[in-house]
């Protein structure tokens, strides 16, 4: 890629940036969204809170159940968000121009996703804050820089993740669909509320090819005290899943793209 | 306040609505005080540019919105206050392919609409064939109506406003972007309906379709009504207006431009057609411009030049841009 | 209230959900996933605790339905430019919404039959009912009252353009007051309040009573706590009808229905 098709390239993910925060605060007030954010993580993490509370198991405690919706949210937010970009797009009825767009839709997306990983970050840091101070999470033994590196590449594998659904979404009617089904599976595989060994043995390996299950796992050792070392085999699973799917998704867009000008999907829906 | 039992079906007296505007920014006034009555069997036509209130008009007639001011009734009701009983006799399609359930037939969505208005089964059944067979979609009755082409989305929507044999029927921009056969097709139909004594209410900006349906015009702009008639009567309305009819070869710009600044004109319009450029003047009735349009055209191959009748579309645009002065 | 309307704005949702399977994610897999992740953390506990929580995945499944289908009720029809030949007929808005939001409690009712089978299977949960007979006229009573917070929800989240911000902004909150999943009091004081305004937690309160022996709950027993729901349901009712006339109102007035 040489400069100037670079800087292009630049200059589209700042502009979609900036055209998907728009759209996000054009149909509801900032203080709204604020307001969700804020709140939706809470009530999630509340309500799984009081179940562990009230089955007094050992091993699932209240502690164990917010860490793991903390980093939920996270994940949920940047896997929505990325997966939700081309229903929305067809949903304005913009699908066309983009497409027609010298750009590609791949460089559009990544440009319209940044915003949404942002607000993932404030998600997380505000769950983080409701675990320690509002449920007892106790995380005095963790490193924060390990923690923050955990943090990035669970909503980079995420968003990987994202991609790809994003892509099928852009030939099927709509990819939030298939987020929604991801995300509640991600729920029940993942050790986010109760440990992965409790599921039956054949369910087991899906747990083990989703990014979120390392995220969920690394983010436990890490409130534990693990160094960048310690977690280091789960950082690795998700750097390979995350680059592995975001590859995938370039080639699905690619794909999809050709067939949706073929067939003229994007109108359909 | 209220017409006598012979009042035509629709009565409209100095009707304005003024929308209160947000975050402040000021009150919007889309409808100024106009009065006009539809007669029974009429086809009115309400005729103006994009935002000059056409919408709005209709709006208050079906009783969706209520006047700011002044009064209208429909078959005899206060828009007002009795919407129920209005809502119960009267029927609305606005242009464009929304408005229809989608995921539901045909045939699913006139019985829907049809329950709305608690037709009594027996006459619902029989009707819906009717109405299927009127626009010509017995057949595909069955199919969902996203699977529907444009224009029997449109055929269907008229469907649907004759559920409940309407005595007064709004048609909101009923052709507004259909292509021309469907176009015509539909005001086929609107003119039968007519036919059969239904008294209808369009709304349109295209010229020719006005003069072609409407028994009478009323010429709407910047919510006021600024001409009501027959399209003769509107002709004559502005008839001192003469209009001169210019073609060259060349494109005639700078001649527009003087004329345009000439004493005794009203307005120029110009297009554009394959090998050449048609000009029409408007000028005030008693100026005789003729020499002076020459005069102006000097340096262009002229193919044509003399008088010409006034058309609807010149008196339209007459009226819209004289009351924009 | 006009029943034919009512009837025919049933059947048409029930095309829509039948033609439109997307509304399965809200209102059946969400619930039930959550009713999954519940019971594998129950499944070592001991006592009636595993029944609870399939009873609460029926009520949360009633509840994430409600709250979804019937927040997009009339949305659906502005979006879908459906609302104008509503209003124009004459049918009262409300009398179509009712219709609907009776079929998205079926549904709602529909998920709680299926987390009950699941778990069976899955679980070996050997779910008896103590009291079948009235542990079945309180779940349509209830089922009643979630319609009626069905046409309040649909009415309200219409006067605002962020509805569907709101609309997933409450979906946990009513889950965690709603005590679906475990008892209200262990709550904090402060939020049982919120609990008992919402007339389904008399319901699900007095389901719990005819479905386990010697469960107490908030402690009206079945009657007391079906007069509360009762009382509760017809001021539903009656904010709705409020709602309505205010959702009339500013379309008539304003040309639209959200002024905020």
């Amino acid at each position: 890629m040489d400069a100037v098709s670079l800087r292009q390239t630049a200059r589209v993910i700042a502009h979609s940036s900036s055209l998907s925060v728009r759209n996000t605060f054009a149909a509801v007030p900032w203080w709204l969204w604020l307001a969700q954010v804020l709140l939706t993580s809470f009530f999630a993490m509340a309500f799984f809170a009081y179940v562990a509370d009230f089955a007094q198991n050992p091993e699932v405690t209240v502690a164990y159940v917010v860490l793991g919706n903390a980093i939920q949210a996270v994940a949920m937010v940047t896997l929505y968000s990325v997966a939700n970009l081309p229903a929305i797009e067809k949903h304005v009825g913009t699908m066309p121009v983009l497409i027609s767009s010298p750009t590609g839709l791949f460089t559009i997306f990544v440009g319209m996703s940044l915003f949404q990983i942002m607000a993932g970050f404030l998600t997380v840091a505000v769950s983080m804050g409701y675990a320690v101070y509002l449920f007892g999470l106790d995380l005095s033994a963790m490193h924060l820089s390990v923690m923050v590196v955990v943090i990035v590449l669970t909503s980079f594998s995420m968003a990987g993740l994202g991609m790809m659904i994003g892509a099928i979404g852009t030939y099927l009617r709509t990819g939030m669909i298939i987020a929604s089904v991801v995300s509640y599976i991600g729920l029940v595989l993942c050790g986010v509320n109760f440990p992965v060994h409790y599921l039956p043995d054949w369910l087991q390996p899906i747990s083990y090819g989703l990014p979120l299950t390392y995220a969920v796992e690394a983010a436990r050792l890490t409130a534990e005290g693990a160094t960048l070392t310690e977690v280091f085999p789960q950082l690795r699973m998700m750097l390979l899943l995350g680059v592995g799917m975001l590859v995938a998704s370039y080639f699905m867009l690619k794909g999809f793209e050709r067939m949706v000008r073929r067939k003229g999907a994007y109108e359909a829906f | 306040m209220s017409p006598p039992e012979d009042a035509p079906p629709i009565v409209v007296e100095r009707l304005t609505k003024v929308f209160p505007g947000k975050r402040k920014r000021p009150d919007k006034t889309a409808v100024d005080d106009i009065s006009f009555n539809v007669e029974k069997g009429e086809i009115f036509g309400l005729l103006g540019p994009n935002g000059a209130g056409k919408t709005t008009t209709i709006r208050m007639l079906t009783t969706m919105l209520i006047p700011t001011s002044g009064v209208a009734w429909v078959l005899g009701k206060d828009v007002t206050k009795e919407e129920v009983a209005i809502r119960k006799r009267i029927n609305l399609v606005s242009g464009g392919e929304r408005g229809l359930y989608y995921r539901l037939t045909g045939r699913q969505n006139l019985r829907f609409f049809s329950e709305l208005y608690g037709i009594d089964p027996k006459t619902r059944d029989r009707r819906i064939e009717e109405l299927l067979q009127l626009v010509d979609l017995t057949e595909s009755a069955d199919q969902r109506v996203e699977d529907y082409s444009r224009g029997m989305k449109q055929r269907i929507h008229i469907a649907r406003s004759l559920v409940n044999d309407p005595e007064v029927l709004f048609l909101d921009e009923p052709t507004l972007g259909l292509d021309p056969e469907i176009a015509r097709e539909i005001r086929a139909l609107i003119r039968r309906m007519a036919g059969m004594g239904t008294t209808i209410l369009l709304t349109t900006h295209y010229m020719f379709e006005a003069e072609e349906l409407c028994d009478r015009i009323g010429i709407i702009s910047e919510g006021r009504l600024v001409a009501l008639g027959n399209s003769l009567e509107l002709k004559d309305s502005v008839n001192n207006a003469t209009v001169i009819h210019v073609e060259t070869r060349e494109d005639p710009y700078e001649a527009i431009e003087t004329l345009e600044g000439m004493d005794g004109v009203i307005h120029v319009n110009s297009d554009r057609v394959p090998g050449r450029f048609i000009v029409r003047i408007q000028v005030d009735h008693g100026s005789d411009l003729l020499t002076e349009v020459n005069e102006a055209m000097r340096g262009l191959r002229v193919l044509r030049i003399g008088y010409d009748e006034p058309t609807l579309e010149d008196t339209y645009i007459s009226l819209v841009s004289g009351h924009e002065r | 209230m006009n029943v034919r309307a009512s009837y025919a704005a049933f059947r048409q949702q029930m095309t829509h959900f039948l033609t439109d399977p997307q509304w399965i994610i809200p209102s059946l897999i969400a619930p039930f996933m959550f009713t999954m992740v519940v019971l594998m953390i129950y499944q070592d506990v001991d006592g009636p605790v595993v029944l609870q929580a399939v009873l609460g995945g029926g009520v949360l499944g009633m509840w994430g339905n409600t709250l979804y289908s019937s927040g997009w009720s009339i949305s659906y029809d502005r979006y879908n430019g459906t609302l104008e030949p509503l209003m124009t007929s004459p049918t009262r808005l409300m009398d179509v919404v009712a219709g609907r939001s009776v079929w998205n409690t079926l549904i709602g009712l529909s998920n709680a039959v299926l987390v009950f089978v699941i778990a069976e299977i899955m679980f070996r949960t050997g779910v008896g009912l103590a009291n079948p007979a009235e542990f079945f006229f309180i779940l349509i009573m209830t089922l009643a009252s979630l319609a009626s917070i069905g046409l309040v929800f649909s009415a309200f989240f219409v006067l605002t353009r962020a509805s569907s911000v709101l609309m997933s902004s409450l979906e946990f909150p009513i889950y965690v007051v709603s005590g679906a999943m475990f008892p209200i009091t262990i709550l904090p004081d402060w939020v049982i309040p919120v609990s008992y305004i919402l007339a389904p937690s008399w319901g699900v309160d007095a389901m719990k009573i005819a479905a386990l022996d010697g469960y107490e709950g908030i402690g009206l027993g079945i009657a007391g706590s079906l007069a509360v729901m009762l009382l509760l349901t017809a001021i539903y009712i009656i904010m709705a009808r409020w709602l309505f006339k205010k959702i009339e109102r500013n379309v008539r007035s304003y040309g639209t229905i959200t002024r905020f």
